[in-house]
C-alpha cells in the first residue's frame, strides 16, 4: 500500500518492510535473527527455522521492489548466543545471493552489546539520525533527534486488536505514524509483539492475511 | 489418671487405646481395619465424609508397628530419632503447618522418640540443608518439594529404607498433572524399595477403584485395600431465597443484594465458613458484610490462595480456635484441617458439582456424629435450579468422578529431567519404573523414546535443534552435569500454571500477597482497588512489586485472578434437565423450583421449557447483531466444543463470521447476518458423522489448543517462571507460549507436544467424549425452534457473558471493511 506521510511517498509492504523508491531503499525493523539458538544455548528446545523464514521474507520484498539497499532498523541479532555456526552461515547465505545489495544497520538495544560484525556480511553500521531528505532512522522511538519531520524506527512491535459491536479480531501486526515518528512492525519470525492504543490523530495500518489494511476508525 | 505400671508394659494397642482416650473418643471399627492392614504390608485407600477421623487410620498404623517393633521404652532415645520411615504427601503446602500439628499429637502423647518435620516451599533454607544430610522419621512434604528431594542423589539411600508413604486428600491431585506427578515420584519410591506400603486419603468419589489404582500403581505386589470410613454423616441443606424473586436479577455473578439474609445467618450461629467461587467475589462479599455490620471489623476475616502466607495462617489459627464469627473464602479451604468449631457453611454460588457440595458441607459440624449445615446463597435465579438438582444427585448417590488424565508426556518429560539430575539412568529400567504407573501404563515404545529425544536434544529432528543439550547420553545411560541445567530445573519443578504474579506491599513493607501482573501493570496511580479486604490505592510499581497504600472511598476497580470457572459436572447437568422435563410439566418440586415458578413461567411464555426429549433452539435478533442460542444442558466445556463445531459447520457453508458464548446450560452463537435454520439443518449440525474431523477441524479455527500450550509449554521446561520477584535475568529468554505454539506449528509441526495440547483439548477442555454422547442424545430428541418476543430468562445469561471464541469463513479484509462501515454509520447517526 502506497502512503504518503508528509512530503515522503512510502510503499508498505505486508511482510513488514517499508520501502522507499525514491531512494531505492527497503527498511525493516527488529529481525531478531538466531533468537532461536540463543533459547537452544539455553536449553529451552525451540526448531531451527525462523531465521531462514525471515531472511526468505526480506529476499521476497527486495526481489519485487528492486532495492538497492537495506536498512535495518535495529534488533538484527537477539543476543551475543545468537550468532551460532548456523547463523553465521545463512546470513553468509543471504549475502551471497544479493552481493550488490547495500546493508545498513542502526544498532538496537539487543545489538548493542555483540561487538563487532563479521566482515564477510558486508553490514555498515551507521549512526540514528539523518538518512535522506530530512527522513531519519533509529531504534527506540524515543530518541528522536530535534528538527526531524518523520523518523521510521522499531522496537515496540506494534500490533493492534480490532473489536466492534459485533466482532473482534485478535492482534495483528501493525504500521504506527505516531507524533513524528513511522513505526515498524517486527520482521523477525520468531517475535512476539505488543499492543498499542493509537489515538485519533495517529496513522495505522495493519497486516492482515497478506494484506496491508488501514485500520478501522470514524470518519 | 493414665499410668503405666512398672509391673505391667503397656502394649501397643493399649497405648493407642490411652492416647484415644485423652482425646475423648474411641477408635471406629476402620481406623482398626487400617492400622491392621497397615501392619500386614498392604497398601490402601481410605475414604469417608470430612472429619471423621482419617488421618489418624492412617498414621497409627506407623506408630502401632514401630510400637510393636520397640517394645522396650528404655530402649528409646529421644536424642537419636529412628531415621526415615515415613513420607506424608499434602497437596497443599499450606496445609503442611496444621497438618503437622495434628500428626504430632500422638507422637507427644506416647512419647515416642520420632522427629517429625515438614518440607515445602515455604521450609526454611537452613532446614532443608540439614534435611538433606539426614531425614526426620517422618516427613511432611508437597508432591513438587517431593520431585525436587529427587534430584538429590544422596537422598536415594535414605528413600530405599521408607516403610510407607501416606498421601492425603487424593482425591484433590487425582485427574490433574500434579496427580501424575505424584504417581511417577511413588514409583520411583516403590522401585527403591518394592515393600513399601502407598496409602491415600480420599473424599468419597464416582470412581474409587481407579482413584486407588492410579495411587498403588498398575503392579502392586502385595495387597491392596479400599477401605470405608465413616459415612453416615447427617446434613442438613437450605437454600436462602430471596422474597422477591421477580426483582432478583435473571443473571450476573455478584447476587449481594442476599447480603441482609447471610448476615442474619452468621448471627444465628457462632462461627461460619462463606465460600465463594472465585478470589474476587470474596474480596466484594467480605467488603458488603462489614458494610452491613461494621462492629464485625476483627471479628471476621477474608481467606483466598494470593493472601500473603501469615495472613492465612492466622486466620487458621482463629478459626480453630473459634475466636472468629466467619471467614469468607475460596476453595483455599476447601482441603484438610479440623475447624471443630465452624458450625454453619455458607455457599455463594453454584457449587457445580455434588461432591464438592458434600464435601463443602463437611466443613461444617467437623465431628463424626455432628450434623453438617450448609446455606446456599444464589447470585441469581437460575442457580436455585442447580441446587434443586444437586439436592437430587446427592439423595440419588450420584457423585462425580474425577477422571484420569491418559500419559501426558510434558508431566514425564519433567519427569526424566528430574531422574537425569538425581543420579541418572538406564532407560530400560526407567521405562518399565515409568509404565508401572497407572498414568503411563500404555505408553508406547515411540512415545517413551519421543521423550528421551526431547530431553537430550530438543525434539525427534535431527537437524532442528543444534546447540541444544539439556540431558547427556552415554549408550542407554542419561544424566545430567551442567550445574546450570540443574539449578533452572530445580526452579522449574511443578506442573502448576500462574499467571506471571506480583507481590502487593504497602510503603513501608508490609506484604499483603499477590496479583497477576496484567492486572497490576493496567492500574494507574492512585487507582483505588478491593485487596486482602482492604481498600488501597496504586502508589507505584517497582522492580516487579507493587506498591500501595490504604485508601478511603469506593473502589475503582477489584482484581481479577485466573483461575479456571468449574464447569457443571455431567452428574449435575442430568438432573438439571430432569428438573426442567419435570417444570414443563408444571410438576414443581422442592422450595427451590417453586420459586422459580414466575420466571419459568415467562420462559413458557415467550419460548418453552424443554422437555427431556426436546432441543431447544432460540433465534433472535438484538442490537449486536443475529444470536442464536441452543440448550443442552451439558456443562460449559462440552458446550465450548459443540459451540466451535456448530459454528465451523454452519460456516463451511456459507460466508460469515461467528462470536459465540457458552454456560453451563447453553451456547449463543452470534452474527452479523442472519441464519435461516429449519429443523432439518439443525439435525445435520449434531450429525456424529465425520465427527472427529469436524471438531479437529473447528479447534484450529480457535485458539483453544493454543491456550492450552501454556501449561504444556511450562511443564515441558519451554517456559520458565520462577517465583515472584525473581525474574529480573533472562529477559532475552522470554516468549510467550503462543509464540512458542506459533513457531512448532510452522518449523517442527510433528513436536509430539502440540499433538498433546491438542489432545488435552479434546480430553479435557472438551470432553469429548462427553460431547459424543451428548450429540447421540440430541439427536434423539426434538428439535423446538422458537423465535421468542424477547430474550427469555434462559439465553439472558448467556447474552452478557463475554464473547470469547470467534469461528469465521470470511477474510479479515471483509471482517475490517464491515468494521470500517459500522464505525461510518455510527458516526452518521451521532451527527444526526
Amino acid at each position: 500500500m502506497k502512503i504518503r506521510l508528509l512530503n515522503y511517498e512510502l510503499e508498505l509492504l505486508p511482510e513488514k518492510g517499508v520501502y522507499w523508491s525514491q531512494h531505492h531503499t527497503l527498511f525493516v525493523a527488529d529481525t531478531h535473527f538466531g533468537k532461536e539458538a540463543t533459547f537452544r544455548f539455553h536449553n529451552i528446545p525451540v526448531p531451527e527455522g525462523s531465521t531462514n523464514g525471515t531472511l526468505r521474507a526480506i529476499t521476497r520484498m527486495v526481489r519485487q521492489t528492486n532495492a538497492e539497499s537495506l536498512v535495518i532498523l535495529g534488533d538484527m541479532f537477539h543476543a551475543r548466543s545468537s550468532l551460532s555456526t548456523k547463523t553465521h552461515q545463512q546470513l553468509l547465505g543471504f549475502r551471497q545471493q544479493h552481493p550488490q545489495l547495500k546493508i545498513k544497520l542502526v544498532l538496537g538495544n539487543h545489538d548493542r552489546p555483540l561487538g563487532t560484525l563479521p566482515a564477510s556480511w558486508e553490514v555498515d553500521v551507521v549512526p540514528m539520525g539523518e538518512f535522506a531528505d530530512g527522513l531519519a532512522i533509529g531504534h527506540e522511538p524515543d530518541n528522536i533527534p530535534k528538527h526531524v519531520a518523520l523518523m521510521l524506527c522499531g522496537h515496540i512491535h506494534p500490533a493492534v486488536r480490532l473489536i466492534s459491536v459485533v466482532d473482534r479480531i485478535n492482534r495483528l501486526p501493525c504500521f504506527w505514524w505516531h507524533k513524528k515518528r513511522l513505526i515498524l512492525p517486527a520482521i523477525g519470525g520468531f517475535t512476539g509483539c505488543s499492543t498499542i492504543k493509537p489515538t485519533p490523530t495517529d496513522g495505522v495500518w495493519v497486516i492482515a492475511e497478506g494484506k496491508v489494511i488501514a485500520y478501522p476508525r470514524r470518519k | 489418671m493414665d499410668t503405666v505400671g512398672p509391673s505391667a508394659p503397656e502394649t501397643p494397642s493399649q497405648s493407642v487405646d490411652r492416647f484415644f482416650r485423652s482425646t475423648g473418643w474411641k477408635p471406629f471399627r476402620f481406623q482398626r481395619s487400617t492400622w491392621r492392614a497397615y501392619r500386614d504390608g498392604s497398601s490402601g485407600l481410605v475414604h469417608s465424609a470430612t472429619g471423621t477421623g482419617k488421618t489418624l487410620a492412617v498414621w497409627m498404623g506407623p506408630i502401632l508397628k514401630w510400637l510393636t517393633e520397640n517394645r522396650d521404652r528404655d530402649k528409646w532415645q529421644p536424642k537419636r530419632p529412628p531415621g526415615l520411615r515415613v513420607l506424608w504427601i499434602t497437596p497443599l503446602r499450606a496445609l503442611a503447618g496444621d497438618t503437622e500439628a495434628s500428626l504430632r499429637q500422638p507422637i507427644d502423647h506416647l512419647g515416642l522418640p520420632w522427629r517429625l518435620e515438614s518440607r515445602t516451599g515455604d521450609s526454611k533454607a537452613s532446614a532443608k540443608a540439614r534435611q538433606l544430610k539426614r531425614l526426620p522419621t517422618a516427613l511432611i512434604t508437597t508432591p513438587e518439594s517431593l520431585s525436587l528431594m529427587l534430584t538429590h542423589e544422596k537422598l536415594l539411600e535414605q528413600f530405599s529404607q521408607l516403610e510407607g508413604v501416606i498421601v492425603d486428600e487424593w482425591h484433590e491431585l487425582l485427574g490433574t498433572k500434579r496427580g501424575i506427578q505424584t504417581e511417577l515420584a511413588l514409583s520411583r519410591l516403590r522401585k527403591l524399595n518394592p515393600a513399601l506400603r502407598t496409602w491415600g486419603l480420599s473424599a468419597t468419589l464416582g470412581n474409587l477403584e481407579q482413584a486407588k489404582q492410579a495411587l498403588v500403581g498398575s503392579e502392586p505386589n502385595h495387597l491392596v485395600r479400599v477401605i470405608e470410613g465413616y459415612s453416615k454423616k447427617r446434613l442438613q441443606l437450605e437454600s436462602i431465597i430471596p422474597a422477591r424473586i421477580e426483582s432478583f436479577p435473571w443473571s450476573g455473578h455478584i447476587g449481594t443484594r442476599m447480603v441482609p439474609q447471610v448476615v442474619e445467618k452468621i448471627e444465628s450461629v457462632s462461627s461460619t465458613l462463606v465460600f465463594a467461587n472465585t478470589r474476587s467475589q470474596t474480596e466484594i462479599w467480605y467488603q458488603q458484610l462489614l458494610k452491613h455490620r461494621p462492629d464485625w471489623a476483627g471479628r471476621i476475616a477474608l481467606h483466598h490462595g494470593s493472601l500473603d502466607s501469615s495472613v492465612r495462617l492466622w486466620v487458621e489459627k482463629e478459626l480453630r480456635n473459634g475466636t472468629l464469627r466467619a471467614v469468607v473464602c475460596t476453595s483455599s479451604l476447601d482441603l484438610g484441617v479440623d475447624y471443630t468449631a465452624v458450625d454453619l457453611v455458607i455457599q455463594i454460588g453454584s457449587p457445580k458439582g455434588a461432591a464438592r457440595l458434600l464435601q463443602r458441607a463437611g466443613r461444617s459440624g467437623h465431628q463424626p456424629e455432628a450434623t453438617s449445615q450448609l446455606a446456599f446463597v444464589p447470585t441469581n435465579a437460575l442457580e436455585l435450579m442447580e441446587l434443586a438438582a444437586a439436592q437430587d444427585a446427592i439423595r440419588a448417590g450420584h457423585l462425580e468422578a474425577r477422571p484420569l488424565l491418559q500419559k501426558p508426556l510434558d508431566v514425564l518429560a519433567q519427569h526424566l529431567v528430574t531422574i537425569a539430575i538425581g543420579g541418572g539412568f538406564h532407560s530400560p529400567a526407567l521405562l518399565q519404573e515409568v509404565r508401572k504407573t497407572q498414568a503411563y501404563e500404555s505408553l508406547t515404545d515411540l512415545e517413551w523414546q519421543w521423550v528421551l529425544d526431547f530431553v537430550v536434544r530438543g525434539g525427534d529432528s535431527l537437524d532442528a535443534y543444534p546447540e541444544f543439550k539439556r540431558v547427556e547420553h552415554k549408550d542407554d545411560f542419561y544424566q545430567i552435569t551442567q550445574r546450570r541445567v540443574r539449578t533452572t530445573h530445580r526452579m522449574n519443578i511443578g506442573t502448576i500454571v500462574s499467571d506471571a504474579a506480583m507481590h502487593v506491599k504497602y510503603m513501608k513493607g508490609k506484604t499483603l500477597g499477590t496479583a497477576e501482573e496484567s492486572f497490576l501493570s493496567r492500574l494507574k496511580p492512585g487507582e483505588k482497588f478491593l485487596f486482602a479486604g482492604r481498600l488501597v490505592e496504586m502508589v507505584c510499581v517497582r522492580d516487579n512489586v507493587a506498591y500501595v497504600k490504604r485508601s478511603k472511598g469506593t473502589p475503582d476497580t477489584v482484581p481479577r485472578w485466573m483461575g479456571g470457572r468449574m464447569p457443571l459436572s455431567s452428574e449435575l447437568s442430568s438432573a438439571l434437565r430432569q428438573k426442567l422435563h419435570e417444570a414443563s410439566h408444571k410438576k414443581l418440586v422442592g422450595r427451590e423450583m417453586k420459586a422459580l415458578k414466575s420466571l419459568l413461567e415467562i420462559q413458557q411464555r415467550w419460548s418453552i421449557i424443554p422437555r427431556a426429549d426436546q432441543f431447544l433452539i432460540e433465534q433472535i435478533k438484538t442490537r449486536t447483531g443475529y444470536q442464536i442460542f441452543l440448550f443442552p444442558f451439558e456443562g460449559r466445556l462440552v458446550h465450548e466444543g459443540l459451540a466451535a463445531l456448530i459454528a465451523y459447520r454452519i460456516s463451511r457453508n456459507c460466508k460469515t463470521t461467528f462470536s459465540m458464548a457458552c454456560n453451563d446450560y447453553g451456547i449463543v452463537l452470534q452474527s452479523p447476518s442472519k441464519t435461516n435454520i429449519d429443523p432439518k439443518t439443525a439435525m445435520d449440525w449434531f450429525s456424529t458423522e465425520n465427527l472427529m474431523a469436524d471438531i479437529l477441524e473447528s479447534m484450529n479455527c480457535t485458539e483453544m489448543a493454543k491456550r492450552q500450550f501454556r501449561q504444556v509449554a511450562r511443564i515441558a521446561g519451554l517456559i520458565q517462571q520462577g517465583l515472584p520477584g525473581s525474574r529480573k535475568n533472562a529477559r532475552q529468554l522470554q516468549a510467550s507460549s503462543n509464540l512458542f505454539f506459533d513457531v512448532f506449528c510452522e518449523y517442527d509441526p510433528s513436536n509430539l507436544l502440540l499433538e498433546q495440547s491438542r489432545r488435552e483439548v479434546l480430553d479435557q477442555q472438551l470432553e469429548a467424549s462427553r460431547m459424543h454422547s451428548a450429540m447421540e442424545r440430541i439427536n434423539q430428541s426434538q428439535i423446538m425452534l422458537e423465535e421468542p418476543p424477547q430474550v427469555t430468562p434462559l439465553a439472558f445469561p448467556l447474552l452478557v457473558d463475554k464473547l470469547r471464541e470467534r469461528v469465521s469463513s470470511e477474510t479479515l479484509a471483509d471482517r475490517i471493511a464491515r468494521m470500517q462501515k459500522q464505525l461510518e454509520s455510527a458516526a452518521a447517526d451521532i451527527e444526526k
